[in-house]
């Protein structure tokens, strides 16, 4: 019953082959070097310090550096390459910029509608359900100069949706936006995509916000942008930059069952189950969980009387001691890792290290917002 | 009464050749600006100097090579008169194109430099929603620049108002047709007619002040 674990590309059904692979460098002495080739499909976050290389990709995607030598294929098209080059307005990808970039001349009903008569191929929303959901009906007749930034950078994202896309490249588009509009767009954006079967390239500075909506992340390490892994394996990997508390194991799980009587959705994890409230009975085949490492307490012997649901067997993978405490990477039945912050007192006392047979109390699961 | 009746006559005609005048450049200048404000290309500096010309050449030189051109022995004079019947030299024809070409850095200038100040990321942004370059500029360009086209287009028609020696040489001096207030006022001095003269001066001088200041201060209306 182990099944594979979280597998890139084969989360959310169609996906979109994509390919960047080249070398771009300036006279700055800034050096891109993308190596990309892989399945996109959901949202594929791109992380990396400021300088990495991770916007000069987006624009060679989008078609803004046409002499790029950097080959760039979606599905069967060469958007770019040695023998073609296509115009930035007829690659089927939206680009939702860092700042919104509104046209001064028109009140946002005209800069969502700019791309009506756009006549490349691709998804396009329709305006009422973006007017809806990203609640622009009151900033319709404004114009640019009329609205606060977090507003502006509304419309530019209701602009982008508007236009025919097979691909949407976002760069950081929700910097501007206050912390509760982000925890709402943010899903909304996650369930957009794979609703329309429109993948997404994200970048993002907030590690937190990838782990609650990226199902892929690409690695830029100064101007390298080769590595891809998947959400779970970035989540768990130690090499990630540090998430402070919100440091934890992202998870696939399929769904069970659910009981009323306790309000729980049982969730096949491996050869055992997680339990969690609510009913998920309508979240797909695949539920992503989020476990923060905060939560996860580690014991060595079996413990049968516990007010903790959530008890998983596994061994523990690796140690990383990192100074006031330690984490503990933790395999567990079907290969997918959970994280667990342990003293490094309980390293000593339990003898935790590789090899060593534990079972994992968690305490909380977030399920991931984002699911269809 | 003959005098009045010849001013406004010659003012109809100046007035009729700037309108025409504008109009024309108004379509011409703004890809020629586009693409001087834009363009790396070699022949941009060759091709800002050639539109520059009139500003710093004696209209009258101008004039000289257009009359040659425009005669019926001349390149454009034949073809004219092959597909017209009539040459273009003295005619209201020719004297639109002295002064479309008398007039172009008055109206491609300034907005060659309004265009330099284009944000070339919202020109991006348009291209990412799909939106072809034609388009771009004249449905993102154009209305983003619509202060500096009106400002070009009355520099343009004023400055056209005003020419004197390029007419000379290629328009002549037939009423009605090709006889201009700048001519009209020559003609008069020349007759001692003082009065009429004054006419003619004055009313030039307060129209280009009151349409200047008009469009100064519109300029800089928010």
């Amino acid at each position: 019953m182990a099944g594979p674990a979280v597998h890139p590309g084969r989360l959310w059904g169609a996906s979109v082959r994509f390919k960047a692979q080249g070398e771009l460098a300036r006279n700055t002495g800034f050096r891109l070097r993308a190596d990309l080739d892989m399945d996109l499909d959901g949202v594929a976050a791109l992380v990396g310090a400021s300088g990495s290389g991770k916007s000069t990709l987006l624009r060679v995607i989008a078609g803004f550096e046409p002499d790029a030598p950097v080959t760039v294929e979606i599905d069967a098209d060469t958007w770019q390459g040695s023998a073609a080059n296509l115009a930035a307005h007829l690659r089927p990808v939206g680009t939702v910029f860092q700042e919104a970039r509104l046209f001064p001349h028109l009140d946002a009903r005209s800069n969502l509608t700019f791309a009506a008569h756009a006549k490349r191929s691709g998804v396009r929303l329709g305006l009422d359900e973006v007017v809806d959901f990203l609640d622009l009906e009151p900033l319709l007749g404004q114009y640019p100069r009329e609205l606060s930034g977090g507003q502006r950078q509304r419309v530019a994202l209701g602009r982008t949706l508007l236009s025919p896309a097979k691909l949407w490249l976002f760069d950081e588009p929700m910097s501007a936006l206050d912390s509760a509009s982000r925890r709402e767009i943010a899903p909304y954006l996650a369930r957009l995509c794979r609703r329309h079967d429109v993948p997404i390239i994200y970048v993002s500075h907030t590690l937190s916000e990838v782990l609650t909506m990226a199902d892929q992340v690409m690695v830029a390490v100064d101007g390298d942008v080769s590595r891809v892994d998947s959400v779970g394996d970035f989540s768990t990997s130690f090499s990630t930059p540090s998430l402070g508390d919100e440091a934890g194991a992202v998870v696939s799980c399929r769904f069970k069952t659910y009981d009323p009587r306790y309000r729980l959705s049982e969730l096949g994890f491996g050869p055992s189950s997680l339990f969690v409230r609510g009913d998920l009975s309508s979240a797909g085949p695949l539920i992503l969980l989020h476990i923060p490492a905060r939560d996860v307490s580690l014991a060595t012997t079996p413990i049968d009387r516990l007010s903790i649901l959530n008890r998983v067997d596994g061994v523990v993978d690796a140690i990383d001691d990192q100074g006031d405490s330690a984490m503990a990477r933790v395999r567990c039945g079907d290969g997918q890792f959970l994280l667990a912050r342990v003293t490094r007192r309980s390293v000593d006392e339990l003898g935790l290290a590789a090899g060593v047979d534990v079972q994992a109390l968690i305490k909380s699961v977030a399920v991931r917002t984002g699911a269809p | 009464m003959a005098v009045t009746s010849d001013i406004v006559q010659a003012a109809w005609v100046t007035g009729l050749l700037a309108l025409t005048t504008t109009a024309i450049l108004l379509v011409a200048s703004p890809p020629l600006s586009w693409w001087i404000a834009r363009t790396g290309s070699k022949w941009r500096a060759p091709v800002e100097a050639l539109v520059a010309l009139p500003l710093v050449l004696p209209p009258t030189v101008l004039g000289f090579y257009l009359l040659l051109a425009m005669a019926p022995s001349g390149p454009f004079g034949a073809i004219a008169e092959a597909v017209a019947g009539t040459p273009l030299a003295f005619t209201f024809a020719g004297l639109v194109i002295g002064s479309i070409i008398y007039s172009l850095p008055f109206v491609t200038g300034p907005l060659a430099s309004a265009f330099r100040t284009t944000d070339g990321h919202l020109l991006e942004a348009a291209a990412s929603l799909g939106v072809a370059p034609v388009a771009r500029f004249l449905r993102l360009v154009l209305p983003m620049h619509r202060k500096a086209l009106v400002a070009a287009g009355v520099l343009g028609f004023a400055h056209t108002v005003g020419e004197f020696g390029i007419v000379l040489m290629i328009g002549g001096n037939i009423p009605g047709e090709t006889r201009v207030l700048s001519i009209a006022l020559f003609d008069r001095v020349e007759m001692l007619d003082y009065v009429g003269a004054h006419v003619i001066a004055a009313s030039l001088l307060v129209f280009s002040l009151v349409v200047l200041t008009f469009t100064y201060r519109w300029l800089r209306l928010p």
